[in-house]
This record gives C-alpha cells, sequence and structure tokens, in this order.
C-alpha cells in the first residue's frame, strides 16, 4: 500500500472511529428516568412478589417468553421489563424460595423460526408458563402448538389479530384495534370526528383489523369516514401520504403506523402547512416519551390514545415499574406502554404463582391457575384483567388518551370503555362468568 | 391533481438519482456494485442524529456523520478492494451485500427502533407552487442531483483522475501499466461513492424516514436508476431516479395502483432490460 494511500485510510479510521465514539456520548433512546423525578422517595423498598428481601434459593421455576427483537422491529421492551420483575421477585424470597427463571427467544421477524421456537417450550415441560411475550408474527404459529400441550401465555404485548383470537394467548396490552376505535370515539365526543382519514399499512391482521374497527364504529355512530389509507409497509414517501389526507379534506385524522411512520408523516405535514387544519391524532405506537421531542414544537395538542397508565404516572404499581427497571433493568430498557405490559403479565404470573403450593408448581398446576385468572387489579390498567376459556382474548379494553404539553404527554381523557362492536361477545362472556371482577 | 404529487416524487426521485450516480461512479471505476450504499447513509444520518441529540452544532454533526460515511465506505474499499478486484462483478456485489448487512445490524442494535426524526435547517423555508408548499430541502434534492451529476460528468471527463478512474474501468492491468495508481484511484471512488451515499441519507432521512433499515433498502430504486443509465449513462441515471420518484408519488391517488407503488423501481427496471432486448433474438435448441 501506498504512503499516500495508507494515510487516507488511517484517517479514514480515525474518522469513523471519532464519530463513532462522539455518538456514544449519550444514551441510544429517551430512556432515562428524568420524566418521573426521585423513584426512591415515592416507594422506599423495592418490594417485588414476597417482599422479604430474601434471596431466593430453592430450585428454579422456569418461565419463557417468545418476543420479536430483531428483523427490522425490536419489540423487547415487554421481556425485558419481565426480565427485571422477575430478577426483583428473586431477590426477594421468589416464589416461596423458589427463584424463577426467565428468559425470552427473538423469533427474529421470522414465521418459521417463532413456530420452532413456540415448539421448543412446548416440547420441554419444565417450562411451566410464557410470561410478558411480545411477537409481531408469532401467534398465529404459536397457539395450535401451545393449545396442544396446555401451555399458556400471559402475553405482555399484542399487535395482530391473531395475538387476540387466540385460546392460550392473552396480552395485557388492549391492541391496535382497540386503541385505533378509542380514538375516533374520543375524536367523535369532541365533535371532532365529522370527517374521518386514517392511514396505516398494508400488513395483514393489523392495517386492514384496525381500520375495520374504526369503520365499524363509524357505522354505527354515524360518523363519516372520508379516507382510508392503507399503504405498502415499505412506502416511505410520507409526502404523498399527506397530500392525499390534503385532497381528502377530514376534519381530524388518525394515524396508525408505528412511531418512525408517523413521525414522518407528522413531519410532511408540518412542511405543507397542515398543522392546525385538521385534528391529528394516534394510536399507543406514538405514545412514547421520545416521541414529542422528535415531532417538534409546533405540535403541540397532538393526540394519542395510552392502552395503559401514563408511563411517567405516580401510581404504586407504575412507580414500582420505574423503580424495578432502575434498580434491576438497564437504562436501554425502553420506559414505554410495551415495558409496562410486559412488567404487568410477569407481576400477574408473579402473584398467580405465589398462591400455588410451592411443591406443586407444574405445567399442569399453573395453567389452571393461569385460566383462573379473574378480576385482577392494577393501577396500570384501567378495568380489571383475566383470563378465562376461550378462543378469544381482550381482557384490556378500557384506555386513556394523552396529548402533548410543553414537550411531553400528559394526560387528556381517564379511562374510558372502548365502544368497538366487535368486543360484544367479550363482554357477554364477562358478565355470564363474573371475569372482570 | 397529480401536480403536488410530481413535485414530492421529484424531490425523492432526485435523491434515488444522487444515490444511483454516486453507485455509479465506482462502478465505473471499480466494477463494485455497492449494495452497502443505503447502509453507509443509514450509518450518515443516524450519526448527525445522535451528535445534534448530544448537544453538537447542526453542520458539524452532519459533516462527520457524512464524513463517517465516507471513511467506511474507503476502509472497505482500500481494504477488500484489492481481493475482489479479480472476482466477478457478482462475488464483488454480494461481498458489499455483506458490508450492508454488517452495518445494518450494528445500527439496529446501537439504535434501537425508537421514533426519530432528522429536520435540516433547510426544512423551515422554501416557496408555494400554487397550492402545494415546496420546502428548500425539496429544492435542494433536485438542485444537488443535478449539479452532482454534471460535475461528475465533467470531472470524468476533464480532470486527470477522472480519466484515470475512466482508464481503470476499461482496463485495470494496461491501466496499471501505464502507470496509473491503481489503488490510489480506486480508493477515491471509494470515497465519493461514501460521501455521496452520507449525503443522500442525510436528505433521505429528512425527507423520508429516519430508520437504518428504511434507508438501507434505498439502494433499491438507485439501483433502478443505474438500470436506466444502463450502468454507464450519468445522465440517463439522474432521468432514471427522476422518473422512479414520480411514478411512486403519482400512484398514490389512484387506489387501483396506489397499493403497487413500492413496485415502480422494479417495472423500471424491468421495463428498460425489455426494451434494451428488443432488437436481441433468442434461440431455444434442444441439447442432443
Amino acid at each position: 500500500m501506498s504512503t499516500y494511500l495508507r494515510r487516507a485510510v488511517a484517517a479514514a479510521i480515525a474518522l469513523s472511529l471519532a464519530a463513532a465514539l462522539a455518538a456514544c456520548g449519550g444514551s441510544s433512546g429517551d430512556d432515562s428516568d428524568a420524566d418521573v423525578g426521585d423513584l426512591a422517595s415515592e416507594s422506599s423498598a423495592v418490594k417485588c412478589g414476597m417482599g422479604n428481601g430474601k434471596e431466593a434459593t430453592g430450585e428454579p421455576i422456569k418461565v419463557r417468553a417468545l418476543a420479536t427483537a430483531s428483523g427490522g422491529i425490536d419489540f423487547s421492551s415487554a421481556p425485558r421489563s419481565a426480565a427485571a420483575f422477575f430478577k426483583c421477585v428473586n431477590a426477594n424470597g421468589g416464589i416461596n424460595g423458589r427463584p424463577i427463571d426467565y428468559g425470552y427467544e427473538d423469533d427474529a421477524l421470522n414465521q418459521q423460526k417463532a413456530a420452532q421456537i413456540a415448539a421448543k417450550f412446548a416440547a420441554d415441560t419444565s417450562i411451566v408458563a410464557l410470561a410478558g411475550d411480545a411477537t409481531f408474527i408469532g401467534c398465529g404459529a404459536a397457539n395450535p402448538i401451545y393449545k396442544k400441550t396446555s401451555l399458556y401465555s400471559i402475553t405482555g404485548t399484542g399487535v395482530p389479530q391473531s395475538c387476540f383470537e387466540s385460546s392460550n394467548i392473552a396480552p395485557v396490552n388492549a391492541g391496535p384495534r382497540m386503541s385505533a376505535v378509542a380514538t375516533v370515539q374520543y375524536l367523535n365526543a369532541q365533535g371532532d370526528a365529522s370527517a374521518i382519514a386514517q392511514v396505516s399499512n398494508k400488513v395483514p391482521g393489523v392495517g386492514d383489523w384496525l381500520q375495520s374497527g374504526v369503520e365499524d364504529y363509524a357505522k354505527k355512530n354515524g360518523v363519516k369516514v372520508v379516507k382510508s389509507i392503507l399503504h405498502d409497509p415499505a412506502a416511505v414517501d410520507a409526502n404523498s401520504i399527506v397530500l392525499e389526507l390534503k385532497n381528502a379534506k377530514p376534519s381530524a385524522v388518525i394515524l396508525q403506523d408505528p412511531g418512525p411512520m408517523s413521525a414522518a408523516v407528522l413531519k410532511a405535514a408540518a412542511t405543507q402547512g397542515l398543522e392546525d387544519d385538521f385534528v391529528w391524532s394516534c394510536l399507543t405506537s406514538c405514545y412514547d416519551a421520545s416521541f414529542p421531542a422528535q415531532i417538534g414544537e409546533q405540535w403541540e395538542g397532538f393526540i394519542a390514545n395510552a392502552e395503559l397508565q401514563l408511563v411517567d404516572a405516580k401510581t404504586p404499581d407504575n412507580v414500582l415499574w420505574r423503580t424495578v427497571l432502575q434498580k434491576y433493568g438497564s437504562k436501554e430498557d425502553p420506559r414505554d406502554t410495551f415495558g409496562q405490559s410486559g412488567f404487568l403479565a410477569a407481576k400477574i404470573l408473579t402473584d398467580t404463582l405465589l398462591k400455588l403450593e410451592p411443591d406443586d408448581i407444574t405445567r399442569d398446576t399453573v395453567s389452571k391457575a393461569i385460566v383462573g385468572i379473574k378480576g385482577y387489579e392494577s393501577d396500570i390498567l384501567c378495568s380489571p384483567w383475566y383470563y378465562g376459556t376461550a378462543d378469544r382474548h381482550n381482557a384490556n379494553h378500557t384506555t386513556r388518551m394523552a396529548k402533548v404539553e410543553g414537550g411531553k404527554y400528559v394526560e387528556l381523557e381517564g379511562c374510558k370503555p372502548v365502544e368497538d362492536p366487535a368486543l360484544a361477545p367479550i363482554l357477554e362472556q364477562e358478565q355470564r362468568e363474573g371475569l372482570a371482577g | 391533481m397529480l401536480k403536488p404529487f410530481i413535485i414530492s416524487g421529484l424531490a425523492v426521485g432526485s435523491l434515488y438519482a444522487l444515490s444511483g450516480v454516486g453507485m455509479l461512479v465506482l462502478y465505473r471505476t471499480t466494477g463494485v456494485l455497492n449494495l452497502a450504499y443505503g447502509a453507509l447513509g443509514a450509518m450518515a444520518a443516524l450519526i448527525s442524529w445522535q451528535l445534534l441529540r448530544n448537544g453538537a452544532a447542526e453542520w458539524p454533526a452532519y459533516a462527520v456523520g457524512v464524513g463517517a460515511a465516507g471513511g467506511a465506505s474507503l476502509v472497505y474499499g482500500a481494504l477488500l478492494g484489492p481481493y475482489l478486484a479479480e472476482r466477478e462483478p457478482v462475488v464483488k456485489a454480494t461481498a458489499s451485500l455483506g458490508f450492508a448487512l454488517a452495518i445494518l445490524g450494528v445500527l439496529n442494535w446501537y439504535w434501537t427502533d425508537d421514533t426519530r426524526t432528522l429536520s435540516l435547517p433547510t426544512d423551515t423555508s422554501g416557496f408555494d407552487l400554487g397550492d402545494v408548499h415546496v420546502s428548500t430541502t425539496q429544492l435542494l434534492a433536485l438542485l444537488l442531483a443535478t449539479t452532482i451529476t454534471v460535475g461528475t460528468a465533467l470531472y470524468l471527463r476533464r480532470s486527470t483522475t477522472g480519466t484515470s478512474m475512466r482508464a481503470l474501468a476499461d482496463d485495470r492491468e494496461l491501466s496499471s501499466m501505464l502507470g496509473v495508481r491503481v489503488r490510489l484511484i480506486e480508493s477515491q471512488a471509494w470515497l465519493v461513492s461514501g460521501v455521496l451515499g452520507g449525503v443522500s441519507g442525510l436528505l433521505l432521512a429528512d425527507l423520508t424516514q429516519l430508520t437504518a433499515t428504511t434507508l438501507t433498502f434505498l439502494v433499491i430504486p438507485a439501483l433502478a436508476a443505474c438500470v436506466v443509465g444502463r450502468f454507464r449513462s450519468l445522465w440517463w441515471t439522474l432521468f432514471g431516479g427522476l422518473l422512479v420518484g414520480v411514478l411512486e408519488a403519482v400512484g398514490t391517488p389512484y387506489e387501483w395502483i396506489a397499493d403497487y407503488r413500492a413496485a415502480a423501481p422494479f417495472v423500471v427496471a424491468i421495463a428498460v432490460v425489455l426494451y434494451l432486448q428488443r432488437h436481441k433474438t433468442v434461440t431455444i435448441g434442444a441439447a442432443r
């Protein structure tokens, strides 16, 4: 290599390293705990499970989760929060002295891999239950496998329709369809729903499913949907979407994409000066502490649905979640709704296991106990959560609304039951069996 | 009715064109079809975003991001280029795919899929064209693509390095014997290509989305632009990029075609390949 070239390569390496080091100077996401202030004063000791402060040393109880952590989507915030909570449980006496051996496996957004992992979990009978799962593509493939082997999942985050229409999978979050209907319902109550436009992507069982939720609600309540855009997930040109919205002249827009795409639409809308022309709103996918800062000051008043408690709320379970992450998690664990759902899934399982005889914790006994969960209360939820025997699970169907104020989300409306017409059989079962407490 | 969509398409299309030109400069010099081009752009955009977030001033942050993309491209080219020089084009392209996946892996690992936006200072200014607002960034994209295409064409034709690059593209061995400093010239091409990739990445992150995966796969429309230019003509590459961008955008208001907008690069590339083959006779014979 010539001296000239060698120098050039050395300079290039130095520059790349300098850039990487400079970029590493801060954390990779907005995941600090500045929004909640000093948590220690809120809860003097972190008490999880038995809360006795003694390390559990007995025979471990194996619990697993299936999550999509790579392949373009990182959905691991639920199992990460669940893992932190189980660590806290183990440091506080475990399940009557027995620690929980917890881990999650990544399906890498690959359905075949998800099915393989599900089959592995099912075959390993030492795994007594699943908790804090968050798979974007795995529910449909995994449920039949779990059903055959009587394995139950208290799922943290469910997104596609199949996660809410499974016998052995029950998510703690409300799901995007509930989130979308709750948003149109709020807009209708405010008198902003004379002409609704909605934007989602064409992932089967996601975009079509949640948009039909808005349309079903609209039909029943005399709301007019003037535009339903289902774009290709690979489409990157948000400006064209905004121009289409502009042509439709809606009164309000509901963005239903993942956060980054919705932020791109908002940015294109700001370029066209449309911030004040319609009411802009979004699902829980935009409800994340870093979102307001990323979309900028011009979006004060932007509305988002929150499927669970606001992430900075100072309520006991929410403070416990944030404290557990501080003490047993890492700075990088996301402090978002999906983290909350993972934490809560782990907490529900822990509370269920604590009621069992410590020597008789097997898949059979645990499955029976999980199915029997009824009226589980937490301040992270709006209404009691339950499992029950059904081929559909959507116990969480009461949500909150938030808006951007002063660069952060604040509560706009407290808990409101979602009026999705498709919930009718679930509500009927709840009443018949007294599931919601 | 289509005017707003054409304007929007021209802006994104010019960045496809700019990426195409950057890829073509490298291809014409080294014979490498750099599939990591989009990933280098994503790297520039994310590093710039992180520096801005950490409190850096705007222009230095962009410069470091673009510089890192140029640097990474140069390091890959200088270290692996010689080993790949004599291999078939498909091997060279596949090796760059490995480079792309490695960069994408690192980017996705460090910058998880939180919401991020990159707003260039040129976003806030602009002018109205009928009922559409054109931002300075959109205008800048078009101007930059045209200027870089003109500049590169002149550079390759007039400058000594440009002549060397063209000579290398024709015959590497012969150029070397004639005293062309092959590795130096190749490294320059890698650097220039990486810098152009970084600039395209910054502008694309501003006009589309700031996610590693999205930006990495923007190499596809850039490739389609190169196909239109038959991997030779910078001008046709510019035209190809603009065509893909405009086709993607004007499909939006028509419901029957809107679903297939993302196929625009493939449709353009296939149409061009078929057109170029129109005079060829295909003979199918049975093996005896």
